[in-house]
């Protein structure tokens, strides 16, 4: 649902909000490039400031995911019953149940703490797919330029403008819903940005004067590509990681809500539609609803500001990288 | 002008694209074409579906097909929906109107709200109430847009008692459908704000450093009147491609909030066209969505042309 | 002549604190940082400008040079008012009988466009891309606007007949049409003449024009020079000229003081200085002109976060005595003219 434009970042703005247009892109690039010039501490200072928030909302959002992994990871630990078990349903919350049952009985703080491991599963999954796809499109479209670039980021806009969410509907109508297509279709969907993103800074590093050095000492495209210029890419692809896992995780939350979720793996996204659908909503339980939209909230927000933290630290290295040419 | 021709053929590359997904996704899908091309739940007898087979011309090669689709559009036939009965583009007509009109005008209030409050965040990011909002704008873009409507619904119409929870209004009049509307709306602006104000807090964070605005400072502008008067336009430039790109988003979030309120738009259109297995009018849906957001971003490129001398510098 | 601007004991110094300083080292030692506010190391302040007098009288052109990064930049921001918050301010800048440093922000901003007009050194940059020429030259007439009796149709003609003489006077025979026209469409020379027309067209008692020839080629120098002579003969503006470039500060000025590492170490009339100059530093840069051998001066500017102790220039100069690497010389003023060295009477 959420795009990764949705960011703050400059990078971001830069990269991706951008459509099409080069002039446009350059304009900003040159924007970029003129902030630093005169009296640049001015703003360097308040960019540092927003940078030390966003370094706090980092440690921050590192605990919170540290959490909900290990929640994920070891659901045993924290789930007093078996997420398929059954008691009487409709029950408030109390000591056996502290967050009471749902609709056929299962106790509701288990199936949360199962349903961790799923949610993330898919966004991480998807968020892995259109990550490879992203880095590969934009690898390929900043190394080669020429006509290869136009074609793969004239493609790379035309899929930009068509709206996902329609599209995932449709897809997940058509077929059996299932998590494993729900993590294709969000994978396959979602990669422009990163490429975009991957193409820019590859760009940028090929001009380098070792991937330059490498090219004059004969290695073949793809050895340079493979060892010179993605391990540069690392920095950026990681932040972009985040943020489509962040977004594919609401994505999925509102495709289950639209009952295109796979109902057999229980995610938040599931339980949540089902609280709304099967009277959670109507009988007033706050306990059923609330805990899994809350917890989607957290976890996504939680990466996101991972990501976030991680595009600040990879703009510092940028710096230093520019500094060494 | 190379630019400009560049463009025309991406859009046109989109508009194609958009319009062969819409033709082959029923045909590559699994299962029989007839089913997905009227709709799963649908019972026909045997004799009707060679029929309907035949009438579809789905016996015939593929790019037969193709233009008869093409031509089929050309007429505004979107099909036949066999659960409501009625052709597709009918049943569409009715009802994206208030879609249009709900979308319309949250994103309006949400661009005016995010923008505003995002720039005066950008310009003085460090005082506590800036930095309250910013945290409040990244918790709300991080929540899915129908668990805040949920919450809002529970909150202000089945708590408070203070807003209808159905409907777009009760009684045809301006003033019962403000108040219908007015939860819903607020629940899409806060979310369109949300994204408008974090690209626009770093947009004038960036935008204060450069030297116009510190030329501005010199002649005589002060504090605020800077950032209205010189900061605001250039760093709101970005927000032009993002709400272009935005509305494809929002055009989503918008269904789902209408899910939640039962407003009788797009959104539940959809929503019951997925329960009942009604493929014609999904793909009906989005084929008007994407060519909406289409719209929607050359309009943005138009705009963003007037809005940019860079961009039309004379030759 | 009256005094306009007097200067007194100023010090400019900027803090930052330890993590800021650290990110800096990152950026700021580039060179694409403006100069004079580096801020080194893990020491805390910066001294940028330490101790500075001058004055300016009326209708005069003071000349400020100095080598990148010696504070001339800041004197000039401080006048206006320009620094940054995290800027330390002392000192009294008097002007037309007010303390500047004591006035309010919105007094300041008054005089500010008014009064005491800049030009930034880089035009293309100051001029704000997304309005169009005519708009930025009359915005000092809409912020500044007294008259109030007037209805807007009338503001707005005598705003665009005051803008089109503006640029007339800049050199630009068909000012309508420039008008129209967007600092990205224009070169960076036209810019300039667009930026000293919007920066004079409510006739400033002072001007201050920071490093104007910086960046622009020798053409346009001298183009630049025609200009403010124009201005000097047209108009009773006072000239505050900050710039390394001496020939051009050699045509121009009335006086010059040389700036070196944030102190003031001469000041003299042009012509004197420029035939007898007596400051060490100040025979260095005069002997550093193409014209005079090209003989740079050794060593470099010493960090503003730690200048050398004694004379700032010892470390450089090739005359130093023993006194001069422990004692901090004053200036010391005579018959019109300030030195601050030992060896000089």
């Amino acid at each position: 649902m959420m795009q990764e434009e949705a960011y703050v970042r400059e990078s971001t703005i830069q990269e991706s909000t951008i459509q099409g247009n080069t002039i446009r892109k350059n304009i900003i690039q040159e924007n970029a490039r003129q902030w630093k010039g005169f009296l640049a501490h001015n703003i360097n200072l308040d960019i540092r400031r927003y940078e030390r928030n966003l370094k706090r909302f980092n440690r921050g959002g590192l605990f919170l995911f540290t959490f909900f992994l290990i929640l994920a990871l070891l659901p045993v630990l924290f789930a007093p019953y078996s997420p398929t078990e059954r008691f009487m349903p409709y029950e408030a919350p109390s000591t056996a149940h502290l967050l009471g049952t749902n609709d056929i009985g299962n106790d509701i703080l288990s199936e949360l703490v199962y349903g961790a491991r799923i949610s993330m599963m898919v966004g991480f999954a998807s968020a892995c797919i259109s990550t490879l796809i992203g880095l590969m499109i934009g690898l390929f479209s900043g190394y080669f330029r020429g006509t290869l670039d136009e074609l793969l980021m004239g493609f790379t806009d035309v899929v930009l403008i068509i709206p996902k969410i329609p599209l995932i509907i449709i897809l997940g109508a058509f077929l059996r819903p299932s998590i494993w297509t729900l993590i294709l279709v969000l994978g396959l969907l979602s990669w422009e940005s990163i490429a975009r993103v991957v193409r820019s800074k590859t760009l940028q590093i090929r001009e380098a004067g070792y991937v330059k050095s490498a090219r004059c000492m004969g290695f073949s495209s793809v050895h340079i590509m493979a060892s010179d210029i993605f391990p540069n890419l690392f920095h950026v692809l990681l932040p972009k990681f985040m943020l489509a896992t962040a977004s594919a995780m609401i994505s999925e939350a509102s495709l289950s809500f639209l009952g295109l979720g796979d109902i057999s793996m229980k995610s938040w996204g599931i339980m949540l539609s089902f609280a709304f659908s099967r009277g959670g909503f109507i009988r007033d339980m706050w306990w059923w609803y609330l805990p899994p939209g809350i917890c989607i909230t957290l976890c996504v927000m939680s990466i996101a500001l991972i990501g976030f933290g991680f595009e600040g630290k990879e703009k510092e290295n940028g710096k230093r990288g520019v500094d060494a040419e | 002008m190379r630019e400009g021709l560049k463009k025309v053929v991406r859009y046109a590359a989109s508009f194609f694209l958009i319009v062969t997904l819409n033709f082959a996704l029923p045909r590559l899908m699994p299962g029989d074409p007839v089913k997905n091309l009227i709709g799963e739940d649908v019972y026909v007898s045997e004799g009707v579906m060679e029929e309907l087979r035949a009438g579809m011309g789905l016996d015939r090669p593929l790019y037969e097909q193709f233009t008869a689709y093409i031509g089929d559009l050309l007429r505004l036939d979107l099909g036949y929906s066999y659960h409501l009965h009625s052709p597709v583009a009918d049943i569409l007509r009715d009802r994206i109107g208030w879609t249009l009109l709900f979308v319309g005008v949250s994103v309006l209030l949400g661009t005016a709200l995010g923008t505003l409050l995002g720039a005066y965040a950008g310009w003085k990011p460090e005082t506590k109430a800036n930095r309250l909002a910013c945290c409040g704008f990244i918790t709300l873009s991080c929540t899915p847009p129908y668990f805040l409507a949920l919450l809002c619904l529970e909150i202000f119409a089945f708590k408070l008692g203070l807003f209808p929870f159905k409907g777009f209004y009760d009684v045809p009049t301006p003033g019962s459908i403000a108040h219908h509307m007015f939860l819903p709306v607020t629940v899409m602006a806060l979310f369109s704000a949300s994204r408008n104000f974090l690209i626009m807090r770093g947009s004038v964070i960036q935008e204060k450093g450069q030297l116009y605005a510190l030329y501005a400072r010199a002649k005589g502008l002060y504090d605020t009147s800077i950032l209205f008067r010189h900061v605001i336009k250039n760093a709101s430039l970005p927000i032009i491609t993002l709400l272009a790109l935005d509305f494809g988003f929002l055009f989503s979030g918008a269904l789902f909030t209408e899910i939640v309120f039962s407003l009788n738009g797009m959104g539940t259109l959809i929503y019951d066209a997925i329960i009942g297995k009604d493929y014609p009018v999904l793909q009906g849906s989005f084929l008007v969505i994407a060519l909406a957001v289409l719209l929607a971003n050359m309009l943005a490129d138009l705009l963003y042309e007037v809005a940019d001398p860079r961009v039309r510098r004379p030759a | 002549m009256n005094i306009l601007l007097e200067i007194k004991d100023l010090n400019v110094s900027f803090q930052g604190n330890e993590t800021e300083n650290k990110n800096e080292n990152k950026s700021e030692n580039k060179k694409e940082i403006k100069n004079e506010t580096k801020k080194e190391n893990e020491t805390g302040t910066v001294t940028a400008v330490s101790c500075l007098s001058i004055s300016i009288r009326e209708k005069e052109t003071l000349a400020l040079v100095g080598e990148t990064g010696c504070g001339k930049s800041v004197v000039a921001h401080a006048i206006m008012r320009l620094l940054p918050p995290e800027s330390r301010v002392r000192g009294t800048i008097e002007f037309g009988g007010k303390n500047l440093l004591g006035l309010r922000e919105k007094e300041m901003a008054k005089l500010r466009g008014k009064e005491i007009s800049i030009i930034f050194q880089n035009p293309s940059l100051a001029l704000n891309p997304v309005y169009s020429i005519g708009n930025q030259l009359a915005e000092p007439l809409r912020i500044h606007g007294q008259e109030k009796g007037k209805g807007k149709e009338k503001k707005k003609t005598e705003a665009l007949s005051k803008v089109a003489g503006a640029l007339k006077r800049v050199g630009f025979s068909n000012p309508h049409e420039y008008m129209g026209y967007y600092p990205s469409w224009c070169s960076g020379g036209m810019n300039q003449r667009f930026l000293i027309a919007a920066s004079t067209i409510l006739d400033p008692v002072l001007l201050i024009a920071d490093e104007p020839s910086k960046g622009l080629d020798r053409d346009r120098v001298s183009e630049l020079e025609n200009e403010f002579k124009g201005l000097k003969e047209k108009s009773e503006t006072a000239l505050l000229l900050i710039s390394h470039d001496l020939g051009f500060v050699r045509r121009l000025a009335d006086r010059v003081a040389v700036m070196y590492a944030g102190e003031i170490v001469e000041i003299a009339d042009t012509s004197s200085l420029f035939e007898s100059p007596r400051h060490p530093y100040t025979r260095g840069l005069l002997n550093s002109l193409p014209e005079r051998g090209f003989v740079p001066i050794p060593g470099l500017s010493p960090p503003l976060s730690s200048p050398p102790a004694g004379c700032r220039f010892h470390p450089r100069c090739n005359v130093k005595e023993k006194r001069c690497m422990q004692e901090h010389p004053k200036l010391k003023e005579s018959n019109g003219r300030a030195v601050r060295c030992f060896l000089c009477p």
